[in-house]
């Protein structure tokens, strides 16, 4: 390495500290920066926790093993959870190669110093915070200090391994999303495997005695498979940087849909027409909207075919959280997509009142869903069409009117086709406190009512009621969201200037 | 439509951004505010049309045929069906095609289709076929068309005040003198109030009968363009800081010459004390 490529490498290293530290989310957002404290701080909470906790279970569970055998058959687990929790913050080094195009040092280079950097993250660390406690309580007693720290390198060098791998299927799922089979493949794979021939867990065994032996061989295998991953991220990445230096982000409409049936409804029609538009047309609504839609299902079928959620708190609040979720998902953002254009909106008379009836509208039909989705517990007889009744319309009402209230507060623009996971993240204290109003109040309410009254029938019948009087309201709640609106403009439309991409 | 600017103050931290005791803008006025950048263009344009908060003061509209009377923006918002505005592409909802997104303007203005038809085919020659029956979102055109399609946007319905901040950015030659002519043509054709900010002097010049000369948030000159009779003014003002800093060098340059020319009477106690050293 010459002194350049280091000077380099100290530049790029300051400029990413600088670009997370001055995060529009942590600037804007002082709640998001201790919430992301506190959620790094929970997350290293769990994992010393269990780091202390497994040798113990493991005993007990798998009398016949020692728990550091049982943690190294399980290790694909570790690098499976790696693997997911990398979508939260690991940046494409191709994406970042960008602002050095017309610059005279080498791409080649700029990327370099990503992989290296990515590979140096502090990140990579984090599961030391299980696997310190773990191997001093398993390991100490039988293969003293260098036994532990070969166990600790080698699981090193896989986990920096797996960010490499993560690169590479976030590459090809940015390609197309098609590419996600791929690491589901890979683990599902894997677990497959694990559950049928059990060979995993015997290499895993292996390999992690290997370590804490400090055999050559396994160490080989793991720096063999760090160097191939990193070889093949790094000639995916330079095929993909000239593309994404000369991208241009076009959409190709095969047809234009005008949704004619829409006009009949005037001004409204047009703005539901347009949040049709917003959700089909955009990245990450239309990611948000793909997700909610397959865990309502995954619920659903989870609720009818099985036993794991028979007891009435998860009934209903399968129930709920069913119809809830698209809504809640869409309305927590309610104005922050259209941050990107409020100041046009903004310079036409109550078009946001009728923007807030068209979102409203649209959640409304969007309810319907989930209406087919529940025919399967109603037919295994999980839950009576009186439970269904109440959970729709609780949530066109009272939900919804939770939901709502984020128009007024919500003063951030989210980007409409930035990736969701990570770098678009915009949550706020109060979104996340209307998130659990929305989803636990009903089924709070239900219970309450259960345990008062004898007959189970009264809560629902309750639900309803609530239900249909908040949905008949909402003419005279979405005007008084809109007048709350009006009053906070000037704040909100600042924030929405300011956090615009 | 009148525009009343009515002791009108915003600051953001230390900085002045609006600093107007009293400005009318009259109806049927064109006019065009330039300014240096920071000067206060894109505030002022944001405080006339609501979009942010002043400090102190007032904007107030008034139509000429009465329907309101100086209404203050703030508190009202019927004055918005009488208003065309572009500021910049968050004005522009760039997920809609320019035809959707033209149709969606339409029908909040409550025109009909064949009104936004007849309306656009009015500015086909300034589309340049480049928008209009385009498969292609806005946010995939270049900035140009966005400009062209942001321009069409707030013209539209034509409305009685239309503000355009610097309408010929981004613009090819061609299309700047497109829109000149069709900026000159909708105020002498119906009477409404336009009011453009821009840094092309020229085209101010050309274009608006009125300027308004802004600097730190303040309006410093109220210049009425006869024939163009602002233009020697205008450069006169922008030129003065290049005129100061040549006059400076030019100082500079004599003091150096003074210099050398004292050093050069002196070689001998020079090349002595080198000498010596």
């Amino acid at each position: 390495m010459n002194n350049r490529f280091i000077t380099l490498l100290k530049d790029i290293r300051q400029q990413r500290k600088l670009s997370a530290k001055r995060h529009p989310m942590y600037q804007n957002n002082k709640f998001g920066k201790y919430f992301m404290y506190l959620f790094a701080l929970i997350w290293v909470g769990y994992l010393v926790l269990f780091g202390f906790l497994l040798p113990s279970l493991f005993r007990e569970e798998m009398p016949g093993m020692e728990p550091y055998h049982v943690l190294n058959g399980g290790m694909w687990y570790i690098f499976m959870i790696d693997f997911c929790m990398r979508f939260m913050g690991q940046k494409l080094p191709a994406s970042e190669v960008k602002p050095y195009a017309v610059l005279p040092v080498r791409k080649r280079d700029v990327l370099d110093c990503h992989l290296l950097l990515n590979g140096l993250d502090t990140y990579n660390l984090i599961w030391l915070c299980l696997l310190l406690p773990f191997g001093c309580m398993t390991l100490w007693k039988f293969f003293g200090l260098g036994g532990l720290l070969g166990f600790i390198l080698g699981y090193l060098i896989l986990i920096i391994a797996n960010g490499y791998w993560h690169s590479i299927c976030r590459t090809l799922m940015n390609e197309h999303i098609l590419w996600v089979l791929l690491p589901i493949a890979v683990y599902g794979g894997i677990i497959a495997l694990m559950a049928t021939t059990k060979w995993p867990n015997h290499i895993g065994m292996e390999w992690g005695e290997g370590f804490i032996q400090w055999e050559p061989l396994a160490f080989l295998a793991a720096i063999a498979v760090l160097a191939l991953l990193f070889w093949l991220c790094r000639v995916m990445q330079l095929k993909i940087v000239d593309k994404e230096i000369a991208r241009t982000k076009t959409t190709k409409l095969k047809r234009v849909r005008e949704y004619k049936f829409l006009d009949r409804f005037g001004e409204i029609g047009e703005y539901l027409r347009l949040e049709i538009k917003l959700l089909t047309r955009n990245k990450v609504p239309k990611v948000q909207f793909r997700t909610g839609l397959i865990l309502m299902i995954m619920f659903s079928v989870f609720l009818a075919f099985t036993d794991v959620y028979d007891d009435n708190f998860m009934r209903y609040f399968i129930a709920i959280y069913n119809f809830s979720v698209l809504g809640v998902m869409v309305l927590s953002q309610c104005m922050m997509f259209e941050g990107n254009y409020l100041d046009g909106l903004m310079s036409r008379k109550e078009s946001i009142l009728t923007l807030l009836k068209a979102k409203y509208y649209l959640q409304c039909a969007i309810c319907l869903l989930p209406l087919l989705v529940m025919i399967a517990p109603v037919i295994k007889g999980k839950l009576d069409v009186l439970d269904v009744l109440a959970a729709f319309f609780i949530t066109t009402g009272f939900v919804f009117f939770i939901m709502f209230q984020m128009a007024v507060y919500n003063k951030s623009t989210m980007n409409l086709n930035e990736k969701v996971m990570g770098r678009n993240s915009t949550s706020n204290w109060f979104q996340t406190l209307l998130i659990m109003c929305g989803f636990f109040l009903p089924v709070i309410l239900i219970m309450g009512l259960n345990a008062i009254f004898k007959d189970g029938r009264v809560s629902v019948w309750v639900t309803l009621v609530i239900g249909i009087a908040f949905t008949l309201a909402h003419p005279i709640w979405l005007r008084n969201v809109y007048k709350r609106f009006m009053k906070r403009r000037y704040v909100n439309m600042a924030g929405f200037r300011a956090s615009r991409p | 439509m009148i525009i009343s600017i009515n002791n009108l103050h915003k600051k953001f931290g230390n900085v002045i951004a609006a600093n107007i005791d009293n400005y009318v803008i009259n109806h049927g006025d064109m006019v065009g505010l330039v300014g240096n950048n920071g000067a206060g263009k894109t505030t002022l344009f944001r405080l006339i049309l609501d979009l942010l908060k002043a400090d102190e003061g007032n904007v107030t509209f008034s139509t000429q045929d009465g329907l309101f009377t100086d209404a203050d923006v703030t508190s009202t918002e019927e004055w918005k069906h009488h208003t065309g505005a572009f500021i910049d592409e968050s004005f522009l909802i760039d997920y809609l095609t320019p035809d959707e997104y033209f149709a969606f303007l339409g029908r909040m203005y409550g025109m009909k289709k064949e009104a936004v038809n007849e309306r656009l085919e009015h500015f086909r020659p300034f589309f340049n076929g480049e928008i209009l029956g385009e498969k292609k979102l806005i946010r995939d055109y270049s900035m140009g068309n966005k400009q062209k399609i942001g321009i069409v946007s707030a013209m539209l319905h034509s409305p009685e005040l239309l503000i355009l901040d610097e309408p010929f950015n981004f613009l090819d030659p061609s299309s700047q003198a497109i829109i000149k002519h069709l900026l000159a043509t909708y105020n002498r054709e119906t009477g409404a109030t336009v009011l453009i900010s821009s840094h092309n002097l020229d085209h101010t010049v050309e274009v608006c009968p009125r300027i308004a000369l802004l600097e730190h948030g303040v309006i410093l000159r109220d210049i009425a363009n006869i024939n163009g009779s602002a233009k020697d003014e205008l450069d006169t003002y922008f030129d003065a800081p290049v005129q100061a800093a040549e006059a400076a060098e030019a100082a500079e340059a004599i003091l150096e010459k003074n210099e050398d020319s004292e050093n050069s009477e002196i070689p001998e106690s020079s090349e002595t004390t080198e000498n010596k050293e």
